[in-house]
């Protein structure tokens, strides 16, 4: 199962948990059962098919290049986090 | 230096003179500036002389009418598309809707000096006298210039229809559904239990710091040239930090295809993020289009000043709660940032990074994004840290004073460090957070001893996460045994050597043996822009698999040539491609043997590679300064500056170097001199580099940089971005040494003379 942490943001749909166990091997497979579990969730992170713009999703601290294809491993965890930009 | 075990290198870590520094030293270099095509005409920008206004009326008639003068450009002409499209410019997205309205003014003018109108002419001063004949019929509208005041209900809107969003949808309606108000974005992190946290407190610590806006001060203004051609293709010649964003920004603007738009980087005059958004390139295609003819344009420093985007000016309140014995059990912190007019400062990075040097249980920050009547801000070196952590750092210095503790001992007591969670939830990989703690109590700066009167140290911790992104890349292997090297990433800071050396180093060759171009968007994959901390970073990666590309099809020739299975190749570090024994003789050949052979084996070899790495390594730096204030003037002078910083491996240690001199030194300005000063009416007050005062050379010491390697393991040469994190620690540092120095605790930045005269006499 995947550690999902649940931005402070989108709590009041995981029932104010932290971070949730989903099952999944990828994020696209871990973001619909998130779905499943907790309705409205994958609304606020996909968009049109794909990973909102302005929005990342990591696997094991490491941001996914490959969007909702990434591998998802045993127990990795999984955020939800806004994208950063530098200068 | 201080190393942690890392492999040892032939060329990574030697510091080999930059391809590029004849050309700069001797003037040749080109730069945006110096494009000149056949028959090229000239752009000015009429900009608006009010930070607020409505505006009822364009007349561009006289203008267009004045001899010389070829055409003129406004907000119609550009094709609008008000859906909500968002363009990704490699560092976080740009929403459509903005970006075209913050090339030309709409019906209202959100800041003084946003651009109305343009013209092109035979000549630069016919354009310059040809705007004085376009009439604009302006409403003066309220001003707000504060992002307190500008959330106040009662505040002026700058846009009617604005509604406050929570950052990459996060929201679950609350926020995004109220009423229309300044608030462009909000965001919220939590871990732990906060309010647990400060009960199990003993001191708890709360205080608001502001700081004003900063510009980035790169000596180049802004340019650029456009030709639109009549086949409907588009070349632009500009300065920037990313050729591959300003066609992005081109095509969404000017609703064209990628593939029509073509952008030649000039050489660049330095940029810190505040070249990424495109201003006036798409005023020049435009009018390019209406002319045929290729047009310049390039702007003023007091356009630069009022016109581009400088940092958020920012109000944060931070508040700190910690056991008697010193450890951080909560943290709170609350932001506003000012995004100028339109939505979209890097107040959520600076949210993220605002407690990243320490290990907190408990932490929340919330962050708003703030509208107010001033130029659009853009990034700036690490956007959104210096100001956050300017806040933490100046109290974990208080902590220090009250708990009567060393500030560094305090502070290594709470070291983030490998699998602490900062307050987005993730963990910290490996990271050289305590090593840089203790270069600095090691050094020679932190164990002297500070004599004399109203004099003062202080130090101060930063953290910046760095970035990935795309890089790509091709590399030739010519017949004499050398490598032409193709790139798209402009070159800021030495990044033709830090790619050269590091392709070298994959292939067993010379640094000189590697010869990098930088080049247009046509000739190259895309690349993201240099910034982020990013470039020697993903270019590493990039010429690590370009390299490894080589080597593959060098192995594969090399068993062709001998009739034996490839397999049983082996491509060496030292650049020999050996074989199996031929009748007991070893075979093997150097690289230059088998490249000269290329040709008549089946031609030449190129690799490529277009890799977007994320297993970025974050970094830290700290700071240690000393200064002297004087009491009857205010003023500061620093006496001794040492930045430490963990660089994961220098690739060019010498630009390693420089960079956190660089940073350190803008972090100076940001502390002491640089202000963006408004009067009521929104009108900057200082918009020359005379009265906008940088540091430079003559304001501060030699800053001795100190260089931490803790290799970052995803990366092939343990590469972490250095660029921003330098800036980072100097505005608490200087702060922090101010207090020492005369006991006044400065929370509003820049320290000025007569700020601090202020704080040293009150009631004076």
């Amino acid at each position: 199962m995947a550690k999902v942490f649940v931005p402070a943001l989108m709590r009041k749909l995981s029932n104010e948990e932290p971070v949730v166990d989903i099952p999944g091997n990828t994020l696209r497979e871990v973001v619909n059962n998130l779905d499943d579990a907790y309705p409205g969730m994958k609304d606020l992170i996909i968009e049109n098919g794909r990973v909102r713009p302005g929005l990342a999703l990591a696997v094991d601290g490491v941001m996914s290049a490959t969007g909702l294809m990434a591998k998802v491993p045993e127990d990795g965890e999984v955020h939800i986090l806004p994208a950063i930009g530098g200068g | 230096m201080v190393t942690t075990e890392k492999p040892e290198y032939r060329v990574v870590g030697t510091r080999p003179l930059r391809p590029d520094g004849a050309d700069k030293v001797t003037g040749r270099a080109q730069y945006g500036v110096d494009v000149s095509l056949p028959g090229m005409l000239y752009g000015r920008v009429l900009r608006s002389p009010h930070a607020h206004a409505r505006i009822l009326s364009v007349d561009t008639s006289k203008a267009e009418a004045l001899d010389g003068v070829r055409a003129v450009a406004t907000f119609g002409d550009l094709p609008i598309d008000d859906e909500e499209t968002v363009v990704d410019i490699g560092e976080g997205a740009a929403e459509g809707r903005w970006m075209a309205r913050l090339v030309f003014a709409d019906d209202k003018a959100l800041f003084k000096g946003h651009a109305v109108a343009a013209v092109c002419a035979t000549d630069p001063h016919i354009a310059e006298d040809a705007l004085e004949l376009i009439e604009v019929e302006y409403e003066p509208l309220p001003v707000v210039l504060d992002a307190r005041e500008s959330m106040d209900e009662n505040a002026p809107l700058l846009h009617p229809d604005l509604l406050t969003e929570e950052v990459a949808g996060f929201g679950v309606g609350d926020v995004s559904t109220a009423r229309p108000s300044n608030i462009g974005k909000h965001c919220e992190f939590a871990i732990g239990d906060v309010d647990a946290g400060f009960e199990e407190a003993e001191i708890i610590l709360e205080r608001e710091f502001e700081t004003s806006a900063y510009h980035q001060g790169y000596i180049e203004a802004q340019n650029g040239a456009a030709m639109w051609n009549p086949d409907g293709e588009l070349t632009v010649w500009v300065s920037s930090q990313g050729p591959f964003v300003v066609r992005a920004q081109l095509a969404q603007l000017l609703d064209m295809p990628l593939s029509k738009v073509k952008v030649v980087p000039m050489e660049i005059g330095g940029g810190f993020g505040g070249k990424i958004p495109v201003y006036m390139e798409p005023m020049a295609a435009i009018m390019s289009k209406k002319t045929g003819r290729p047009v310049k344009m390039y702007m003023t420093r007091q356009e630069v000043l009022e016109s581009t985007g400088p940092t958020p000016g920012s109000w944060v309140r931070a508040k700190i709660g910690a056991k008697r014995d010193g450890t951080l059990v909560a943290a709170d912190v609350a932001l506003a940032f000012e995004s100028g007019g339109f939505p979209g400062s890097a107040f959520v990075a600076g949210a993220r990074c605002a407690l990243g040097p320490y290990d907190i249980p408990n932490m929340h920050v919330e962050g708003w994004d703030v509208v107010v009547n001033k130029p659009k801000v853009a990034a700036y070196r690490a956007p959104g840290a210096p100001q956050t952590e300017f806040a933490v750092e100046s109290l974990m210095d208080e902590l220090a004073g009250m708990l009567e503790r060393d500030p560094m001992e305090l502070r290594y007591q709470n070291a983030a460090g490998q699998g602490t969670r900062l307050v987005d939830g993730t963990a910290l990989g490996v990271v050289g957070n305590t090593e840089v703690m203790d270069a600095i109590t090691q050094s020679d700066h932190y164990r002297s001893e500070l004599q004399g009167e109203n004099r003062g140290r202080g130090v101060a911790m930063g953290f910046w996460g760095n970035g990935g992104m795309e890089t790509s890349a091709l590399a030739n292997v010519n017949a004499d045994g050398t490598v032409s090297l193709v790139v798209g990433t402009v070159d800021i800071g030495g990044l033709r050597a830090t790619h050269a050396m590091q392709l070298a180093e994959t292939l067993g060759l010379s640094y000189e043996e590697v010869h990098p171009k930088v080049v247009d968007t046509d000739s190259v994959g895309m690349t993201s822009v240099t910034g982020g901390s990013r470039s020697t970073f993903a270019g590493g990666w990039a010429m690590h698999e370009v390299g490894m590309d080589l080597r593959r099809q060098l192995e594969a020739r090399a068993a062709q040539i001998w009739e034996v299975d490839a397999d049983d190749v082996t491509y060496g570090d030292d650049a020999i491609i050996r074989g199996p024994a031929d009748g007991g003789e070893a075979r093997s050949m150097t690289f230059g043997e088998l490249a000269g052979q290329l040709a008549m084996t089946g031609g030449m070899i190129q690799g490529s590679a277009s890799v977007r790495p994320e297993t970025v390594g974050p970094t830290f730096a700290g700071h240690i300064v000393d200064v002297e204030v004087d009491p009857e003037t205010g003023k500061v002078d620093v006496l001794r500056y040492t930045a430490v910083q963990d660089v994961g491996t220098a690739i060019h240690p010498s630009y390693v170097e420089g960079q956190i001199q660089g940073g350190a030194l803008q972090g100076v300005g940001m502390a002491l001199t640089e202000e963006y000063f408004y009067d009521d009416d929104g009108v900057m007050r200082n918009s020359s580099l005379l009265d906008y005062r940088m540091p430079t050379a003559l304001d501060t010491p030699m800053i001795d940089a100190v260089l931490v390697e803790v290799p970052n393991p995803g990366h092939p040469y343990g590469v972490r971005g250095v660029g921003e994190v330098p800036i980072v620690p100097p505005l608490a540092a200087v702060a922090n040494a101010i207090h020492d120095a005369v006991g006044v605790r400065m929370a509003k930045l820049p320290a000025t003379p007569r700020a601090i005269l202020e704080e040293l006499e009150p009631d004076a």
